[in-house]
């Protein structure tokens, strides 16, 4: 697949899980693959197409669930679908195609027929899987009208050719019932010379088989495309059903709405854990959207889920969630800190800035969504604040939605939209530090089952969470550190106050 | 132990034919099972791997070529298929690829030459066998081959026929020894535990060496080819009662063992099948004689021995003595393709 990197980079879409819901596809045709190799997002222009392409997989979604019969039978052909672009490249190009080429060429002729009828037993009103009749080719191909599998160069196409092989045939009867070996020596010569005039005249009929069937290239074509389209929107429609995906509206507005939305292969992951993916509920408008909170309590996977879903249903998939909205977007950024770059001998801070610049460089020119998730976060702390504060004001003045993942206290303003991970906040410290004292080896996995991934609306100036120190209570950290740590916080409270 | 070669295949339905060497005959030995069974089967043929040039790319001999009855089916690559002058009609693609092509089932329309070039891996192998039988075929002729480059093992077919010949040597009491002693290894026994086999199968599907011990507990070793791999096979062979080795087992390595250490008295030294046993007889005997022990995983069913006492070279045998000779020796039935007999 080549997708412009204005939807994530490649590596991106493998970090948010992109690739790994195209692995979870099941296309089965070579044309089906084709299909999905040249999918990519739509672009504004092309909105009528995409709302089409959501309508065509709602279509085969419900007819999937309905027609089981149907859909079971159709995969038989769809399984014996061959690619046999290379041999109709060659019939086009005037080359005589050999007896395996005619032979690939009818047996999809014939599964070409039973999925026409098959599909059509549908009645479902999608142009593009649309089947043509390729009678003409069969004709063709199977001059006995026997339509069974396989092929050869009939007699039917050649009185000379029936001729000569008649020959052959009485010259092979005769080296049989030979036994003198000089006698059979010399049959097998004189048939060698009758092979020779069979294989010339087989050529001349396949010239004009060649020739014969150029013209209904273009049929062939037709139905390779509306079976690679059926295939393709039907791995879309399979998917949408195993993850629950929906079929999104695109506003007029700016604005992005899920609600709970999952990622599948998060949700995978933790399905292998016993345990579940919360959905995640979030409303984005044109500017900035700042989420805060916990540590550990699944920002980062809030972020990917968002890019994830919005470039699925950009590409013509259902988002998986139980409602979405979005308007058509001209990019999907994600910035993060990158490791990669650190052997490119950029520090992680330096990439973000690289990687800012051409953000805003889009921002300016389109709008789109663009997710920040703790940038920053690699360099110093005072100055990592004021310019995480300063790129979050300049992006609140922009229409494209901006979703900010941070830890720093005082980024939001007023008119920003704050959501927070509900993280820990209902959660008894105390009770959780004696569960994990008891089980100290499983301290991670406790500490998780008390997270609420779920993201709430709150305050723009709701405070941010103060969840370091007690995660290092909790994990047990050297009870000094931990005193030493909550003097320089008191400390500190008390200066803030007095300056007030 | 003279009997119709046609009554030996008939409980069988894959049948492969091995070769000692180029130009022992194994197509001469092919062309007179097909007229044997013509009339009487409908044949499926393929080979392993390739082997059926005009000329020997080696020798520069010319070769016989294999002449089939009208509807047999063939399974060969493209390129093979069609230098093959049967009227051919196409049954099938495998989308099974070869250095010739993708591997095609075709019905001979009328009687002719085939080129046979198969898949030279023992699952394809399998399939493809599978397919003929399908599609109509009652007993599937395999050209098989034994040599270390195909990995596809003649184990695969039901039963298998030794083709051996004067073009061996010119001294005739060589050739019987070396026919009788590739017999002996051909028929290496088959493991019999039913546990170890299990145990050798997980071995064998990941790894080209491993160790199965007298607890029952088994490992693996990483390494490259099994055939350099005396040093592992020496560290690892404490209290081993199994030694499992993937690919070929070569003099050398078995040669490397037997100098290194004594432990292996008593050890079993499993090979995926006979065909990948390539010791000389002198190795062979030293190793049993010190205690050590060959076995295979999948047996080859040896069913009978076809000989050649024609040497394309230009020298032969006296083809009643080779035969009689080869008979006093082998517990196996003989046959002689040449003279009929």
């Amino acid at each position: 697949m080549v997708i412009d990197i204005k939807f994530l980079t490649e590596k991106e879409r493998e970090q948010v899980g992109f690739n790994y819901v195209i692995s979870k596809l099941q296309v089965i045709t070579p044309y089906g693959r084709e299909e999905l190799k040249n999918a990519r997002p739509y672009k504004r222009e092309e909105r009528e197409k995409l709302e089409r392409e959501y309508e065509y997989v709602d279509l085969l979604k419900e007819s999937l669930e309905k027609d089981k019969e149907i859909f079971f039978k159709i995969l038989k052909p769809l399984f014996k679908i061959k690619d046999i672009r290379n041999s109709l490249k060659r019939c086009i190009e005037g080359k005589v195609l050999d007896e395996v080429e005619f032979y690939e060429i009818k047996i999809f002729a014939l599964l070409s027929e039973e999925l026409r009828l098959l599909i059509g037993r549908l009645n479902l009103d999608i142009e593009d899987i649309k089947l043509v009749s390729l009678t003409p080719v069969l004709d063709l191909l199977d001059p006995q009208k026997k339509r069974i599998a396989t092929f050869y160069v009939y007699d039917e196409y050649s009185c000379k050719l029936k001729e000569i092989r008649e020959k052959k045939r009485e010259i092979e009867r005769q080296i049989f019932a030979e036994t003198d070996r000089e006698k059979i020596e010399k049959l097998r010569e004189e048939r060698l010379d009758i092979v020779a005039l069979e294989q010339k005249e087989e050529l001349e009929v396949k010239k004009s088989l060649s020739e014969k069937l150029r013209k209904y290239v273009d049929l062939i074509e037709k139905n390779i495309k509306a079976i690679g389209r059926f295939d393709f929107l039907m791995a879309k429609a399979k998917l949408a059903i195993e993850y629950n995906g929906v079929k999104p509206t695109i506003n007029d507005e700016i604005k992005i709405l899920f609600e709970d939305v999952i990622n599948p292969q998060v949700a995978d992951i933790l399905k292998t854990q016993e345990r579940e993916f919360t959905p995640l509920t979030i409303e984005l408008k044109s500017g900035t959207t700042v989420i805060t909170g916990a540590n550990m309590g699944g920002k980062t996977v809030a972020l990917r889920t968002f890019a994830l879903n919005l470039l699925l249903a950009m590409m013509g998939f259902f988002p998986f969630a139980k409602k979405v909205s979005f308007p058509m977007l001209d990019f999907i950024h994600f910035v993060s800190e990158d490791l990669q770059s650190i052997s490119r001998g950029l520090s992680s801070f330096g990439a973000e800035v690289m990687k800012l610049k051409e953000v805003i460089e889009d921002i300016k020119k389109g709008t789109g969504f663009v997710a920040l998730d703790e940038i920053a976060r690699g360099t110093n702390p005072e100055e990592g604040l004021y310019i995480v504060k300063a790129i979050s004001k300049y992006l609140n003045g922009f229409s494209s939605m901006t979703v900010l993942a941070t830890h720093y206290e005082g980024v939001i303003e007023d008119d920003m939209v704050h959501y927070q991970v509900v993280g820990l906040k209902n959660v008894n410290f105390e009770e959780l530090r004696q569960k994990i004292v008891i089980d100290e080896e499983n301290s991670v996995k406790i500490l998780q089952e008390h997270m609420d991934y779920r993201l709430e609306r709150v305050n723009p100036n709701c405070e941010v969470p103060k969840d370091a120190l007690n995660i290092c209570r909790i994990f047990g950290l050297e009870r000094e550190v931990i005193e030493l740590a909550e003097t320089y916080y008191k400390r500190r409270r008390g200066y803030e106050r007095e300056q007030a | 132990m003279r009997s119709d070669i046609l009554d030996l295949i008939k409980n069988y339905r894959t049948i492969s034919i091995i070769g000692m060497a180029k130009n022992v005959g194994k197509t001469t030995v092919l062309n007179y099972l097909i007229s044997k069974a013509r009339g009487i089967y409908t044949l499926g043929l393929t080979s392993i791997g390739r082997d059926g040039e005009e000329y020997d790319q080696v020798s520069f001999f010319p070769k016989p070529r294999i002449y089939v009855e009208e509807s047999t089916l063939i399974a060969t690559a493209r390129e093979a298929l069609f230098r093959s002058d049967i009227t051919k009609e196409i049954v099938g693609t495998t989308g099974i690829y070869t250095p010739m092509g993708e591997i095609i089932v075709a019905r001979a329309l009328s009687d002719g030459y085939v080129d046979l070039a198969g898949p030279s891996i023992t699952k394809d192998l399998k399939r493809i066998s599978e397919f003929l039988i399908s599609i109509g075929a009652d007993k599937v002729f395999i050209d098989g081959a034994l040599n270390r480059k195909t990995q596809a093992s003649p184990a695969v077919s039901e039963a298998t026929i030794l083709s051996t010949g004067a073009v061996l040597s010119p001294d005739m009491e060589k050739t019987i020894d070396e026919t009788v002693f590739t017999v002996k290894l051909l028929t290496v026994q088959k493991e019999s535990d039913r546990e170890i086999i299990v145990k050798a199968s997980k071995i064998l599907k990941n790894s080209n060496l491993g160790f199965i011990y007298e607890g029952g507990e088994y490992k693996t070793v990483e390494v490259l080819t099994a055939i350099d791999a005396s040093k592992e096979i020496v560290e690892n062979l404490n209290g081993a009662k199994y030694v499992v080795i993937r690919g070929v087992i070569t003099d050398k390595l078995i040669n490397d063992v037997m100098t290194s250490t004594d432990k292996y008295k008593g050890v079993v030294f499993l090979a995926e099948d006979a065909t990948k046993l390539f010791i000389e007889e002198e190795t062979f005997v030293k190793f049993q004689k010190a205690g050590g022990i060959f076995r295979v995983v999948f047996p080859i069913n040896l069913i009978c021995v076809a000989v050649n006492p024609i040497s394309p070279t230009g020298y032969r045998y006296n083809g009643k003595e080779f035969l009689n000779r080869l008979r006093e020796k082998l517990d196996l039935p003989v046959f002689d393709v040449m003279g009929g007999d």
